[in-house]
C-alpha cells in the first residue's frame, strides 16, 4: 500500500499538479522557553502544566528545584515581606574572582544571597520563613547566610514567632574556607538558643541538601520535613563512591532512605505543604488550655463498628477465667490502639525516627489533637495480616521505637502537651540487633525520662502489655485499662515454664500472676477500667487531663517558688 | 491565509481535515505513531513525521514531540481533530503561546467549559435552561442531601472536572446518598485529581440533541441545525441523523436560540456543538458544549452543503461568517452509522487484528469516511471506530433505507464488526418511528443481539425474518 502512494506521489510530483512549488516553508524559532525537561523521567512538560503542577513532574513525580520567590509564593500567604539586611559583599580570605562570581549569581539567580528570609503568615499563622536558592552559587553557605540566619533566629525569639527554613545547598562555600566552616558553628549555636527559648523551629529539606548545611541548621529542626525523592546527605555520592571504591545502591541518601533510617520526620508532597506546616503551626499555638469533651467526635470508623456487632454473644452464665481475658487480649480482631486513637483525635500528623539508627514501625508517635487540644501520641501497631505483621515483629518493638517515643515525648515537654500513650504488645523484641542497639538501656532510658515529665501523662492498655517493652510506654501519671486487656512480667505460658517446667499449665499461670485488669485495679496498677467498646473513655480521659493539667501547673508554680 | 497545517490526530478523522486541506491548496504535516507507519493518514498528507510509539500518550499525546514538529516544519497552525489533544487546554495554550494557531477556541474557553459545574452557572446566567440541581460545587453531602430534596430523586453526583461517567454516581434514595458521595468524590478525585462534585436531576429517558454551531472572531455565531444522537450503548454514539425526527418546528426554533446564546457566553470561537437533553415532557435543557470537531459532522454536512473543517480553518485564519442564520436552509435527511472493529455478541469486546478485504458502499448520496484499506492493521491502542458510513435522502425514510442498502454493500473480513447490528438497528420500531431515546437500544439490545450475526460468514440463516419488516 505505501509503495501505491509513494509511485503516485512521484507521478502527481512529476506532473506538477502534486505540489505547487512555493517558497519553502521556513521553519519557525521561538524567543520563549516552552517545555522544561524533567531530570527525572526526561520527559518534556510545558511550563504552564508543570507551574500548576507546583513544578512537581506530572509523570514520575519528581519535585523540581525551584527558586526563592517561587517557594515564597507557594508557601505563604500573599501579604509577606523580606526582612534581610542587604547584602554587602565580604571577602574574607581574598579569593581571587569570588566578588564577579557572586555578583554574577545575584544576577543569575535574582536574589542577593543564597538564603533570604521573610515575614508572613501560613493560613494566618504568623511564622518566619527562609529559602535558601541553590542558583546561587549552589546555596552554599558563606558569612552573610550565617549572618542571615543568625539574625533571624533572634528576631524569631524576640518576637515570639516559629521559624521554618527550606534548606537546599550544596554545602559550605569554598570560597570563604574555614569561616564558612564556622558558619555552622554559629547557626547550631543561634538554633540552640532559639529552642531553649521555646522556639519551634521546623526544617524541610529539599534536593538537594549537602555538607555543612545538613551537618548544621538543616538537621536540628524541632520537627524535619522533606520533600519526596530530595537527596540529603552530609558526604556527596560521588566522594563516598570514590573513597569506598563501590557503586551506591539506588535511593541511596534520598529522603525515603533517611526517613527509613530515623533521621526525617516526615515526607510530604509539594501539594500538601502548605496545609501541613500550618497544621504544626496551629499544633504549637493552640488556643486553648484544657480538653474539650463536646470536640471529641468519638466516632468509630464503620469497619470497626461492623466488627464490633459481629463479636459473638458471651454466655452470661458462664465463669469468664484470667486465661480467657489473655485470649481475648490477644485476638487479632481485636480494637487496636491506632482505632483508639482515631476515635479519640482528630488531625493526626505522625512523626518518625529516633534520629539515631531507624524509624520503628511498631511504635508510632506523632502529634494530634484530643478535644482541640494539642497532644503528643505514642502506640504501638501488631499489623492486621501476616504480611504486616512479620513487618511489624508481631508488636514487639526494637530500641529504636523507644527512643523515637522518648524523642518526640521531649517535644511535649518543650512545648507543654501532655501525652497519651495507648499499648498493645507483647513485649519488646528479643532479638540479635536489639540486643546489640541497647534494648535494656533504651527501655531504662525511658523509665527515667517518662517519670519525670512536668506534662499530664496518660497510658490505656488495649491489649497485651508485656514486661519491660509496655512499662517503657506506661510510666505515666495514670493507667487506663480495658476490660479484656492484660498487664504482664511475662507471658503466662513462660511463667508456667520457668516455675512449673510445663508451658501446658498456662491457665493456672493465668489465674495465678494476676493480670486482668481488675487484678491491676486491685494491686494499684492501674486507676480505671474501661469496656471494651470504650463506654466512658473518652469522658474520663478529658476530665483526668483536665484534672492532672491543672494539678500540674499548680505543682509547677509551686517548685519555681521553691526555686527563687 | 495558511499554507501549511500540523494535523495532530490519526484515523479517519485526521484523513477527513487533509483532505478538505488538500482541497483548500493547504498542505498538511501528519504526525504518527510507530503502530501508524502505514496509515493512510501519513500516506495523505505533504509530509508526515514519526512521534513516538504505539501508545497514545507516546504519541498522539505527546505535546512536545508534536510541536516540535509543527516548529520545525514550519506549520502556522494546528488542528487538533477530536478526542487526543483536542479539548486539552493546555494544549491550545502552548501553540498559541508560541505564535501558531490552534484550530479551535482558546484554552481559557476550553477551561471554562470542561469544569462542568461552572459551565451549567454560565448557563443559568446566559438564560439557557441547565437541569435542576446545585448552584455549583457541593459543599459537603448535607448539602447534596438538601439540594436532592428539593429537586426530587434520582439524582446524578457528578464531577465537576468530569466527563466520560468517571466520578458519576446515579442516586435513587436519600439512604444511598452519602455512601455514593464519598465514593463518586474518590472517583473524582483519582481521575481528575479534583473531588469537587455537583448534583443534577436524572432526567429519565431523555433524547440526546445537539446542535452544530459556528461562532467567528468577530463574535458572529450561527448553528447548522441539530443531530439527534440518541442511538447510544453505553453513552457512546452509535447512529446519529439530522434532523431529529420529533423536533417540533417551535422547539427546534426555541433550542437552536438558546444553542446560540449559550454559545455567545463563553467567548467561543470556530466549530462547537452545544448538547441538550429532551425530556419526555418536551423540556430541553443544556448538558455540555464540546470544543471540537465531532465525530458525527459529515451528517450535517449532507443536510447543508457546508464543509464545517473548511469553516474551521476560515474562521481560524481570521474569516468571517460568510453565511447568516437565515441562510442556512436544512435539505432532506442524513444518517450516519459508526462501524466498530467489536464483537457485540461477545459484550462488545474489541477486535483487532487485520483487515483482509474491505469493499466499501457507493452510489449516489453515500458517503464514506475512514481511513481503512484491504491490509492495514487495526490496533489495540486507539478507538476501535473505523469507518463512517453516511448518507443522505429526500425523506428520512429515503434515507433509511439507503443506509439499509450501504450497509447490505459493506463486507470488511479479518475482524469483527458491529455492521450487523447496525443494520438489524434500522429495522427497529422506535428507530423507524423516530420515537427512540438514549435507552432505546439498550433495553432492545436481547432482540437485536439475535439477529446481529446475519452478516457473519455462514451465520445468515435468520436474515429472511427480519427483512420481513
Ligand atoms: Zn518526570
Amino acid at each position: 500500500m505505501k509503495e501505491s502512494f509513494d509511485i503516485r506521489r512521484e507521478q502527481l510530483k512529476e506532473s506538477g499538479k502534486y505540489t505547487k512549488l512555493r517558497s519553502p516553508t521556513k521553519k519557525k524559532k521561538i524567543s520563549e522557553k516552552i517545555f522544561t525537561q524533567c531530570p527525572g523521567c526526561k520527559q518534556y512538560i510545558y511550563d504552564k502544566i508543570l507551574k500548576e503542577n507546583l513544578y512537581v513532574c506530572p509523570d514520575c513525580g519528581k519535585c523540581l528545584r525551584i527558586g526563592t520567590k517561587t517557594r515564597f509564593e507557594l508557601t505563604l500567604d500573599p501579604s509577606y515581606e523580606l526582612i534581610d539586611e542587604l547584602a554587602v559583599f565580604q571577602d574574607p580570605i581574598q579569593f581571587a574572582g569570588y566578588q564577579k562570581k557572586w555578583e554574577n549569581n545575584q544576577k543569575k539567580a535574582g536574589v542577593d544571597e543564597a538564603i533570604t528570609f521573610a515575614r508572613g503568615t501560613i493560613k494566618g499563622e504568623p511564622v518566619i520563613v527562609g529559602v535558601m536558592d541553590c542558583n546561587f552559587m549552589m546555596g552554599s553557605m558563606g558569612s552573610i547566610v550565617g549572618d542571615r540566619i543568625i539574625k533571624a533566629f533572634a528576631k524569631a525569639t524576640r518576637e515570639k514567632l516559629p521559624v521554618i527554613i527550606f534548606t537546599a545547598s550544596g554545602g559550605a562555600r569554598m570560597q570563604e574556607a574555614i569561616i564558612s566552616l564556622m558558619q555552622m558553628r554559629y547557626v547550631s549555636e543561634a538554633v540552640g538558643k532559639f529552642q531553649k527559648a521555646g522556639g519551634l523551629y521546623i526544617t524541610v529539606l529539599t534536593d538537594p541538601t549537602t555538607g555543612g548545611v545538613t551537618a548544621s541548621f538543616a538537621s536540628l529542626g524541632n520537627i524535619i520535613l522533606a520533600e519526596p525523592n530530595a537527596l540529603i546527605a552530609f558526604a556527596g555520592p560521588r566522594v563516598i563512591e570514590e573513597t569506598i571504591q563501590q557503586k551506591l545502591p539506588k535511593g541511596f541518601q534520598r529522603a525515603e532512605h533517611l526517613l527509613e533510617h530515623g533521621f526525617v520526620d516526615s515526607i510530604v508532597l509539594r501539594k500538601n505543604l502548605k496545609n501541613t506546616l500550618s497544621l504544626l503551626l496551629k499544633m504549637h499555638n493552640p488556643k486553648q488550655t484544657e480538653v474539650d469533651l463536646t470536640q471529641i467526635s468519638g466516632r468509630f470508623s464503620k469497619k470497626l463498628i461492623k466488627k464490633m456487632t459481629n463479636e459473638a454473644e458471651v454466655d452470661p452464665d458462664k465463669q469468664v477465667i484470667s486465661f480467657d481475658r489473655v485470649l481475648k487480649a490477644r485476638d487479632p480482631k481485636r480494637i487496636t490502639p491506632r482505632q483508639v486513637l482515631k476515635y479519640l483525635c482528630d488531625d493526626i500528623f505522625e512523626l518518625s525516627g529516633d534520629r539515631l539508627y531507624a524509624d520503628d514501625p511498631t511504635i508510632c508517635a506523632g502529634i494530634a489533637r484530643l478535644g482541640g487540644l494539642p497532644i503528643t501520641f505514642v502506640y504501638t501497631k501488631k499489623g492486621k495480616d501476616l504480611k504486616s505483621q512479620i513487618k511489624l515483629h508481631f508488636g514487639m518493638p526494637h530500641p529504636e521505637g523507644y527512643r523515637k517515643a522518648r524523642r518526640l515525648m521531649q517535644e511535649a515537654e518543650n512545648f507543654g502537651r501532655p501525652i497519651l500513650t495507648i499499648i498493645d504488645t507483647p513485649g519488646a523484641y528479643p532479638g540479635l540487633e536489639s540486643e546489640n542497639r541497647g534494648m535494656g538501656e533504651a527501655i531504662a532510658q525511658n523509665l527515667r525520662f517518662m517519670s519525670g515529665l512536668t506534662v499530664p501523662t496518660i497510658a490505656i492498655i488495649t491489649g497485651e502489655a508485656g514486661s519491660g517493652g509496655a512499662i517503657a510506654l506506661a510510666c505515666t501519671d495514670k493507667l487506663f485499662m480495658l476490660e479484656n486487656a492484660i498487664y504482664t512480667i511475662l507471658s503466662p505460658e513462660g511463667f508456667a515454664t520457668i516455675l512449673w517446667k510445663d508451658s501446658a499449665k498456662v491457665e493456672e499461670a493465668s489465674e495465678q500472676m494476676k493480670l486482668t485488669a481488675h487484678d491491676m485495679v486491685e494491686l494499684e496498677v492501674c486507676d480505671q477500667v474501661f469496656p471494651d467498646d470504650l463506654t466512658g473513655l473518652k469522658e474520663a480521659l478529658a476530665q483526668t487531663f483536665n484534672e492532672l493539667i491543672k494539678e500540674k501547673q499548680m505543682r509547677n508554680e509551686r517548685n519555681q517558688w521553691e526555686l527563687n | 491565509m495558511f499554507h501549511k497545517i500540523l494535523v495532530a490526530n490519526r484515523g479517519e478523522i485526521a484523513v477527513r481535515i487533509i483532505r478538505t486541506c488538500r482541497e483548500m491548496g493547504i498542505d498538511t504535516v501528519a504526525v504518527f505513531s510507530t503502530a501508524d507507519r502505514d496509515s493512510l493518514h501519513a500516506q495523505f498528507a505533504t509530509e508526515a513525521y514519526c512521534i513516538g510509539g504505539p501508545a497514545s500518550k507516546d504519541s498522539y499525546l505527546n505535546m512536545q514531540a508534536i510541536m516540535t514538529v509543527a516548529l520545525e516544519t514550519g506549520c502556522e497552525a494546528i488542528h487538533p481533530g477530536y478526542g487526543m489533544l483536542a479539548e486539552n487546554p493546555y494544549f491550545a495554550d502552548m501553540v498559541n503561546q508560541v505564535g501558531l494557531k490552534f484550530i479551535g477556541p482558546s484554552g481559557d474557553t476550553i477551561r471554562a467549559l470542561g469544569d462542568k459545574s461552572n459551565a451549567r452557572l454560565l448557563m443559568s446566567e446566559a438564560n439557557v435552561s441547565v437541569p435542576p440541581g446545585s448552584n455549583g460545587v457541593l459543599q459537603d453531602e448535607t448539602q447534596a442531601l438538601a439540594v436532592a430534596e428539593q429537586i426530587g430523586y434520582p439524582v446524578l453526583l457528578k464531577a465537576s472536572a468530569g466527563g466520560g461517567g468517571r466520578g458519576m454516581r446515579l442516586v435513587e434514595r436519600s439512604e444511598d446518598m452519602v455512601r455514593l458521595y464519598y465514593e463518586a468524590m474518590l472517583e473524582a478525585e483519582t481521575a481528575f485529581g479534583d473531588n469537587s462534585l455537583y448534583i443534577e436531576k436524572l432526567i429519565e429517558n431523555p433524547k440526546h440533541i445537539e446542535f452544530q454551531v459556528l461562532v467567528d472572531q468577530a463574535g458572529n455565531a450561527i448553528h447548522l441545525g441539530d443531530r439527534d444522537c440518541s442511538w447510544q450503548r453505553r453513552r457512546q454514539k452509535v447512529i446519529e441523523e439530522t434532523p431529529c425526527p420529533i423536533l417540533s418546528d417551535e422547539q427546534r426554533k426555541s433550542m437552536g436560540e438558546a444553542a446560540i446564546r449559550a454559545i455567545k457566553a463563553v467567548n467561543y470561537e470556530g466549530a462547537g456543538t452545544v448538547e441538550f437533553v429532551l425530556a419526555e415532557d418536551g423540556n430541553f435543557y443544556f448538558i455540555e458544549i464540546n470544543t471540537r470537531i465531532q465525530v458525527e459532522h459529515p451528517i450535517t454536512e449532507m443536510v447543508t452543503g457546508i464543509d464545517i473543517v473548511r469553516e474551521q480553518i476560515r474562521i481560524a485564519q481570521g474569516g468571517n461568517l460568510l453565511l447568516t442564520q437565515a441562510d442556512v436552509k436544512i435539505n432532506g435527511h442524513a444518517f450516519e452509522c459508526r462501524i466498530n472493529a467489536e464483537k457485540p455478541s461477545d459484550n462488545f469486546r474489541a477486535s483487532p487484528g487485520v483487515i483482509d478485504d474491505f469493499i466499501m458502499p457507493g452510489g449516489r448520496s453515500v458517503r464514506i469516511d475512514s481511513a481503512i484499506y484491504p491490509g492495514c492493521k487495526i490496533s489495540h491502542h486507539y478507538d476501535s471506530m473505523i469507518v463512517k458510513v453516511i448518507v443522505h435522502g429526500n425523506r428520512r425514510s429515503d434515507a433509511i433505507r439507503r443506509m439499509r442498502r450501504s450497509l447490505e454493500e459493506t463486507i470488511i473480513n479479518g475482524i469483527d464488526t458491529n455492521i450487523g447490528l447496525l443494520y438489524v438497528s434500522l429495522f427497529d420500531q422506535d428507530m423507524i418511528r423516530g420515537s427512540y431515546n438514549t435507552s432505546t437500544l439498550e433495553s432492545h439490545m436481547d432482540e437485536i443481539l439475535k439477529y446481529e450475526k446475519i452478516f457473519r460468514i455462514s451465520e445468515n440463516q435468520d436474515f429472511e425474518i427480519i427483512t420481513g419488516n
